[in-house]
């Protein structure tokens, strides 16, 4: 774990957060992504 | 295998036979992937008002003075590329914290003591916010948080909040303007359990607000809650039109309101209504929602008449 020796302030700490949150819908709004789906070959 | 042996207090994880601290930033050396063990790398943080001085915050007996002191502690180490690992309990002894507190992310902070003799940890500043800022990960467990000018709790954006078994009291000089809990960016991942909104000498004009500008009300869950103190024209919760609600429900709560006002008003019609019990003058509307499939079984006694009529599909 890193720790940064000067604490962030409040409003660093928020900016932080908000980011973190972004990120996290990102993730969420791309369930798929990375997900490479098998062609299909067609019925028989 | 070795096995780091920090100082002092705090987390201990026994598996395996093993003690685990994760105080002095505790770690394990060797192969431990294989047995599944988690480390913890939060701490627990020790209130209490009734110390005369703050020390360390790890322990009962080098308690904090204050709640703030508690959560800049814990926000001090987090690593924000990794915050997700990083969890700390900060927990609270009965006593009055005149704070407006800024958030803890990642963290609960979990109140001692229950709702009788004012014996319960109580965050109520003489101005502004019992707490204010963006909710990430943050659990309030029954804790006694009241505002005399401002929203109880003033959310920007939410992203995982869990209120459970808290007094949000209104404060005797409030009037009719502000809201228990206001979310005026984006409330997601949420759960309010067992929380009394509690009437006082003020009124507020909403239990719940999620005006124009909050984007989402998605994925909470609101059950179980008593929702009082609303001023007669005021609302119990509140969603905007605007407001993108999915996944949400409120279910089993008890509102009650004294005038014109509304115990639920749910504009965007998303929001699904399960089993709550509003009490509503002959002026008032228990529900009012855009979608009325998205009500089942709520029962509304209209106080004026003592009729009690039940409504839903």
């Amino acid at each position: 774990m890193k720790v940064k020796n000067t604490p962030l302030t409040v409003e660093e700490h928020e900016k932080k957060a908000l980011e973190a949150i972004e990120i996290a819908e990102k993730r969420h709004a791309a369930p798929t992504q990375g997900v490479k789906k098998k062609e299909s070959k067609g019925g028989k | 295998m070795s096995v780091f042996a920090p100082t002092g207090l705090g987390w201990h994880l026994e598996k395996m036979g093993l003690t685990m601290d994760a105080y002095g930033g505790g770690r394990f050396s060797g192969n431990l992937a294989a047995r599944n063990l988690v480390l913890p790398k939060g701490n627990v943080w020790y209130v209490d008002a009734g110390v005369s001085a703050s020390k360390s915050g790890k322990s009962w007996n080098t308690a904090f003075k204050t709640i703030q002191e508690a959560i800049n502690a814990h926000n001090a180490l987090i690593d924000w590329s990794d915050w997700v690992d990083n969890f700390s309990v900060i927990v609270v002894a009965p006593g009055l914290y005149a704070e407006a507190l800024t958030p803890a992310y990642n963290a609960a902070i979990i109140g001692l003591g229950s709702r009788s003799a004012d014996a319960m940890a109580e965050i109520h500043p003489t101005t502004g916010a019992a707490l204010a800022g963006t909710a990430l990960g943050l659990q309030l467990i029954n804790l006694w948080l009241e505002s005399e000018d401002a929203d109880v709790l003033d959310f920007g954006t939410v992203h995982g909040l869990h209120i459970k078994d808290c007094v949000l009291r209104v404060g005797d000089s409030q009037a009719g303007t502000k809201s228990f809990i206001d979310v005026s960016g984006s409330m997601k991942e949420a759960s309010i359990i067992n929380t009394h909104f509690s009437s006082g000498a003020g009124t507020m004009a909403f239990g719940i607000n999620c005006p124009v500008g909050c984007t989402y009300f998605h994925n909470t869950l609101i059950e179980h809650c008593i929702i009082d103190g609303i001023k007669s024209a005021g609302t119990g919760i509140y969603v905007d039109g605007s407001t993108v609600t999915t996944g949400t429900v409120i279910r089993d709560n008890v509102i009650r309101i004294t005038g014109a006002g509304k115990g639920i008003d749910d504009n965007n019609g998303a929001c699904l209504c399960v089993n709550n019990h509003i009490s509503v003058s002959v002026a008032g509307t228990a529900i009012e929602t855009a979608n009325q499939f998205m009500t089942v079984g709520n029962h509304t006694v209209v106080a004026n008449t003592g009729a009690i009529v039940d409504s839903g599909s």
